[in-house]
């Protein structure tokens, strides 16, 4: 359940970003998510419904933009697109090690 | 009037650049740490024991307890003879944070070669939060079950080195250590890799071994 303290440090982000520009509300809210990030969508989008209650991004959206990760294979070198649970390279069964996926920011928000 | 504002900013900002402090801080006080994560009841806390009974009078180790709550770890392996200790409860949060361990570190001696942490009890959280540590070490147990890595890779991949722990009961539960190594590997195929029972002592002077060879100072 570390959702709960990505949606508090989101909330910071939101706030901090809101004071900054002048804003009265926040209307929604953009992330986006690596595919090896370990977090779970759902789980993130119910911790900020909890979190964003009585702030200034009371009813604001969150739309959360799921980016797949790359890898490549230890044995063939060939690169491909792998998800959390993929071992194994799809042309030759070798190991596979993946480049990134570990995205976890937030893109923009939209303010009133 | 509605309009967009473009933040581009990792959400775990604030972690990270508490991290970085750390690793110049560990890096100004010659400090070797490594961060140790595991499920609950894999034998962190036993390992540490045995651990600090072995390096005492060699090197000089502190030790931060990440626990949900209670201070029995720490008073476990401060009774084992660990130079420093601090106890850190976070009343449910399910890892520890970077600042939990600046905070930690404000009353450390100078003197210090190495700072284990150990964190929370779960093999999905702790992954995502740095610590400023040179090495994560995943401690895996016997009894856990080999579908570990592949239930949890996060974890096996954010780790570079991996203890099986309780190897003595690999005849009892006719399991295969190599088996389980193996699986591993699959998951990430870098990892350093130490076999032990901190109960009955195998794998001990290895894994003791490899600590020591961490120690920066002279």
């Amino acid at each position: 359940m570390h959702e709960l303290s990505i949606a508090e440090s989101m909330m910071e982000l939101i706030v901090e970003s809101a004071a900054t520009n002048g804003a009265e509300r926040v209307t929604k809210v953009s992330i986006v998510i690596g595919g090896l990030a370990d977090i779970v969508a759902d789980s993130l989008k119910f911790c900020f419904d909890e979190i964003k209650r009585g702030s200034i991004a009371d009813g604001a959206e969150l739309i959360i933009e799921e980016v797949s990760a790359k890898a490549f294979c230890h044995d063939c070198q060939k690169e491909f697109e792998v998800g959390r649970f993929d071992f194994q390279c799809p042309d030759c069964g070798g190991v596979i090690i993946p480049a990134g996926g570990q995205e976890l920011y937030i893109k923009e928000v939209e303010i009133e | 009037m509605s309009r967009t504002i473009k933040i581009e900013k990792k959400i775990l900002e604030k972690n990270d650049v508490i991290a970085a402090r750390l690793r110049d801080e560990f890096t100004k006080r010659k400090l070797a740490v490594v961060n140790i994560m595991s499920s609950p009841g894999a034998g962190k806390t036993t390992l540490l024991e045995e651990t600090v009974k072995k390096l005492a009078g060699k090197i000089s180790i502190g030790i931060i307890e990440g626990d949900i709550a209670t201070d029995r770890d720490a008073r476990r392996v401060e009774e084992a003879g660990a130079d420093w200790v601090v106890q850190i409860n976070t009343g449910g949060r399910c890892h520890l944070e970077a600042g939990m361990v600046e905070q930690a570190l404000q009353t450390a001696p100078a003197s210090l070669d190495i700072l284990i942490v150990e964190n929370i009890g779960n093999l999905v959280c702790p992954a995502g939060f740095d610590l400023g540590e040179d090495e994560g070490v995943m401690l895996a147990s016997l009894t856990e079950g080999m579908d570990k890595p592949k239930k949890y890779p996060g974890m096996y991949r954010a780790c570079g080195t991996l203890v099986i722990n309780k190897v003595d009961l690999a005849p009892v539960l006719e399991m295969d250590v190599g088996e389980f190594e193996r699986e591993a590997l699959t998951v990430n195929p870098k990892l350093k890799l130490f076999r032990t029972s901190a109960k009955r002592g195998d794998g001990l002077d290895e894994w003791c071994g490899w600590l020591g060879s961490l120690v920066k100072s002279e």
